[in-house]
């Protein structure tokens, strides 16, 4: 075959590679900002900022600290998928954190939010939004399947439910779903 | 290596802030030795309890200005007997408390005291209800999805404090209203209170309704609270509620049927029952875990494989050309 039109043959040769150092590069890039990102410090002092009543999807809402796993984690508002390639998204139908209901966050299993298999019960996190930072200590790591139903439910105390895929190796939609269940402490 | 060494001296300066804090704030020192295991003894806990205990809350007994405040904070422990008068109060048994709490994925060993799961049982047994109630309220009413959420939002950010002080007032003044015979008319003072309800909801909510009135050939003319109470209503009402920065929040059309003053103190009531759950109110009931796989890894993959794949095509064309010759 290739004897035939060895040109066409070398100019598809060429187009593959290029296509694929494409593919590489990009998503090479996210997983690289996902694993590695900046690590800020956060700042002690609580801004004195009123709340903005309402974010927009894809609008910073705060940043998820977990001191044992060393890692700093955007939180944007939202899940869609456009969201969760920015970081961990707030599922907007939940409450914010630091409010005594169930705030939900969830992140890819292979970005950003593939840390949390080691993140373990009894560790302390953190996240600070504008209206402060909030500590939640981890009470339990559940894993259910993609279709339950007694996750996300309201709380009547602030709780922190943290989701995302599980299997963490895993190729496509996964079955099931990590949940970690942290109680607010302040 | 320097990430490490900054989470350290933020840990340190943490446990500094604490330190300071605790130090200067509680004149009384903490519980003596002595109290505390007087405590733990009346509650049938062991020592290794009461650490579990403030472990969980992330604290220790210096952050306790005396006994009475531990002895407050463990509240009553969950002992068979105390949970069998708690299950008798909700009229319930142990097998359906626990599928109650298994709604919810929680267990009876999640909760440290009685305290505790009595506000849970209470809460998972009738926000749902309550919710679903208001839900259809707002359906019927013809309120939107969007306007919904609008509502919702606008609630949380109220100042909890000042409209739960005025809440119970308003829930006697609806209730009483409700009391009522519903066909009848009201009679003037009980107009005026009704007004003076809504009134009252509007300005301490602040909001501000608007009210037109709209005649046959879409005519709107703007009404006060007070002409919709007293004028005999034949036209259609549109009302727009607005928030206190102007922003509309909702509309709707109240066709003369509908606006009557049953529906009225109905609305009242339910507002009420809106701004007691201010803070609770939430859409979500029934929503389903978010997808959180993404392709990466797979398109990297592809990607490798797409050079491999040009590669192997490109060496194989030279090495043709080179037979060629």
């Amino acid at each position: 075959m290739i004897n035939k039109q060895p040109e066409l043959w070398g100019w598809l040769g060429k187009l593959s590679i290029i296509c694929g150092c494409l593919f590489i590069f990009y998503n090479a890039g996210a997983l690289y900002k996902s694993h590695f990102s900046p690590a800020e410090q956060p700042d002690a002092s609580v801004p004195q900022t009123v709340m903005p009543t309402n974010y927009q999807e894809g609008e910073k809402i705060g940043t998820l600290y977990l001191p044992t796993a060393k890692k700093i984690i955007p939180i944007f508002e939202g899940t869609t998928n456009a969201v969760l390639k920015k970081g961990a998204g707030h599922f907007s139908a939940s409450s914010m954190p630091g409010e005594a209901n169930n705030s939900v966050i969830s992140g890819h299993r292979d970005t950003y939010f593939r840390v949390l298999k080691d993140v373990h019960p009894k560790d302390i996190l953190y996240i600070k939004t504008a209206d402060g930072i909030f500590y939640y200590k981890v009470r339990k790591i559940d894993i259910v399947s993609a279709d339950n139903q007694n996750i996300l439910t309201p709380k009547p105390r602030g709780i922190l439910t943290l989701t995302t895929c599980y299997p963490f190796y895993y190729i496509g939609d996964a079955p099931k779903r990590y949940i970690i269940t942290a109680d607010l402490l302040n | 290596m320097g990430v490490s060494i900054m989470y350290k001296i933020m840990i340190m300066s943490c446990l500094l802030v604490t330190v300071y804090f605790s130090a200067s704030s509680s004149v009384l020192a903490a519980p003596k030795e002595k109290e505390v295991s007087e405590i733990i003894q009346t509650v049938g806990w062991t020592k290794q309890d009461l650490k579990e205990f403030l472990a969980t809350k992330e604290l220790t007994l210096d952050d306790f200005q005396n006994a009475q405040a531990l002895k407050e904070a463990i509240g009553t422990p969950i002992t068979p007997d105390s949970l069998e008068e708690l299950l008798h109060d909700y009229s319930m048994t142990r097998e359906e408390l626990d599928i109650l709490l298994a709604g919810f994925n929680e267990k009876v060993q999640d909760y440290w005291n009685i305290e505790d799961l009595d506000v849970a049982i209470d809460f998972y047994q009738n926000h749902e209800n309550v919710m679903a109630n208001l839900e259809t309220f707002l359906l019927n009413a013809g309120i939107t999805d969007t306007e919904k959420n609008n509502l919702y939002t606008y609630f949380k950010t109220l100042d909890e404090e000042a409209v739960s002080a005025k809440v119970e007032q308003w829930q006697k003044k609806a209730d009483f209203l409700n009391e009522l015979d519903p066909e009848g008319s009201l009679t003037n003072a009980q107009q005026q209170e009704l007004t003076s309800l809504w009134e009252d909801i509007a300005s301490t909510l602040g909001v501000q309704p608007k009210f037109f009135k709209v005649d046959d050939n879409g005519k709107q003319t703007e009404l006060s609270i007070s002409d919709l109470s007293n004028t005999e209503l034949s036209d259609t009402i549109a009302m727009e509620l607005y928030d206190r920065d102007n922003n509309l929040l909702l509309n709707l059309v109240l066709s003369p049927e509908v606006l009557t003053t049953s529906f009225a103190v109905d609305a009242a009531d339910k507002v009420v029952s809106l701004t007691k759950l201010s803070s609770e109110l939430t859409t979500l009931y029934q929503s389903q875990l978010p997808n959180t796989a993404s392709f990466a890894p797979l398109f990297l993959f592809t990607g490798y494989l797409l050079v491999l794949i040009g590669i192997f095509l490109l060496v194989k064309r030279s090495k043709q050309a080179s037979n060629d010759k």
